[in-house]
């Protein structure tokens, strides 16, 4: 029990610790965007899966949209 | 001495942001991505083999210009909407619809075979009006055995002169055609199959608007909202779904009782998206979050949940695991089967409502979608990654409880 509440209280730390790094906001110097350059950090981070997905859960969902227009529709769905 | 300082600072973005600009002009100006994606339903049910390939590039220092090409293989087999007991064979295609066959027992099957091919092409292009603007002029056509769909987009981008705000406008028109592989026509709704009455092409015309804000949060993040709406109106009708009529005493098709479905002329859908990327400190892994809420005049309610998190490895390669997990409430005109209590001793489409569809993707759902992906660094500019994900899909009333499927994807793209 003991080990298990230090284990969550672990977890909670770094939860909050993400959290707080996440929603503090500050000015971002131009030399400061190798970061957010990054192919990885662009939205979405990766455009060929994400358009995959899109087609695959459209066909399969009633719900689309949000991520854009354009490109077309199907007899999918 | 301050205004030494003042003038290196400005020297210093002056060479930094002219880097930037060449860098992106001359080094990486041109970029491959191609991708072969395979999908498989348990139970011999759907099978998808997708290949996409796109090239992009600079044209000009203000353009750049992508083209891309989409080839879809779809076979297998796909529930029609008549309940299983329905003692037909199949009558009517699905999915995708092509390749159905010719309209001649009364009571469909439960499931049909249907095999389809699907081609779409599409050219975008991206001008920089300056430092801060952009637009981005789209248009797409796609072609089946049994659907033609043209549509164009524009959207405009606008930063904040420190880049910390990207605020985003896209509006696009759709132009599809419906009609059934061979016939070229529609069925007349709520109609039996065997009364084999026919209507013209179906078409349907769709207004897409969407806007956004990005904003960068701080060095290690960025997020976004977009809030989007479309109208769809004409022939929203599957020409090739149809639904049971049941005794309700003994949960039986009653004879020749399969009819087609109809659904209403008009959808106006609105969603609600919010996207985070962060990458976390110290050890530079990174997750990426979305949520999205949706609704639609349908009466169809859902919520989306998407989390990945990358284990960045050397910054060469990544492992990827991921969780989608997915819930709808159902149309409102969704039925896995229409009751009867005079076992068609009338004649029941007499009773029937406006509109009445046992499309299984119109009934309540929760999906959860497990995955990994693995992506590395290959040759010089070159990345290669792949996926494997599991769709498990359950439905409340639907003849078919439940859906799984296999994804496999595979993709490469080199920066030139």
């Amino acid at each position: 029990m003991y080990k298990i509440l230090i284990i969550l209280t672990c977890l909670f730390t770094s939860a909050c610790s993400m959290l707080s790094n996440m929603s503090v906001t500050e000015e971002v110097k131009p030399w400061e965007k190798d970061i957010l350059a990054k192919q990885a950090m662009q939205i979405p981070p990766d455009r060929m899966f994400s358009f995959s997905d899109d087609h695959v859960f459209f066909s399969k969902e009633a719900s689309t949209g949000g991520n854009g227009v354009g490109g077309g529709g199907c007899g999918c769905n | 001495m301050k205004s030494i300082k003042n003038k290196l600072t400005v020297a210093t973005c002056t060479l930094l942001s002219q880097h930037s600009g060449n860098a992106l002009a001359i080094d990486n100006a041109w970029e491959i991505d191609s991708s072969f994606l395979y999908y498989s339903e348990a139970n011999n049910r759907v099978n998808v083999a997708k290949f996409v390939a796109s090239v992009g590039g600079d044209v000009t220092d203000r353009d750049r210009v992508t083209i891309q090409q989409v080839l879809d293989t779809m076979s297998g087999s796909t529930p029609t909407g008549a309940v299983k007991s329905s003692a037909g064979s199949a009558t009517v295609s699905g999915a995708s619809g092509g390749g159905g066959k010719a309209v001649s027992n009364p009571n469909a099957g439960a499931l049909v075979g249907f095999d389809d091919t699907r081609a779409a092409s599409s050219l975008s292009w991206t001008h920089q009006h300056d430092n801060n603007w952009s637009v981005n002029y789209n248009g797409a056509v796609s072609v089946e055995g049994d659907y033609r769909s043209f549509s164009g987009a524009v959207t405009v981008n606008k930063e904040t002169a420190k880049k910390d705000y990207l605020f985003t406008l896209g509006v696009a028109g759709t132009l599809d055609e419906i009609f059934r592989v061979g016939a070229g026509n529609t069925p007349v709704p709520l109609t039996q199959i065997a009364a084999n009455k026919t209507a013209g092409e179906g078409e349907k015309d769709t207004f897409d608007i969407i806007t956004g804000v990005t904003k960068i949060i701080n060095r290690r993040t960025v997020g976004q909202i977009n809030l989007s709406y479309s109208i769809a109106n004409g022939y929203l009708t599957d020409p090739y779904k149809v639904f049971s009529v049941v005794d309700r005493a003994t949960n039986q098709p009653i004879g020749s009782s399969s009819y087609y479905e109809k659904r209403p002329g008009s959808r106006k859908r609105a969603s609600l998206t919010f996207h985070l990327n962060h990458q976390l400190y110290p050890s530079n892994d990174m997750m990426h979050a979305s949520y999205r809420y949706y609704t639609d005049s349908w009466g169809i309610d859902s919520h989306t949940f998407d989390f990945d998190y990358r284990f960045n490895f050397k910054n060469t390669h990544y492992l990827e695991p991921r969780i989608r997990l997915y819930h709808q409430s159902k149309a409102d005109f969704y039925a896995n089967q229409f009751f009867v209590d005079d076992a068609g001793a009338s004649d029941p489409s007499l009773i029937f409502p406006k509109f009445l569809s046992a499309d299984y993707r119109l009934d309540d759902m929760t999906s959860v979608t497990p995955g990994i992906r693995y992506g590395r660094e290959i040759g010089h500019n070159g990345h290669i990654r792949a996926r494997l994900e599991y769709m498990y899909q359950s439905f409340k009333n639907s003849e078919f409880d439940t859906n799984k499927a296999i994804i496999f994807q595979i993709a490469y793209s080199k920066r030139f």
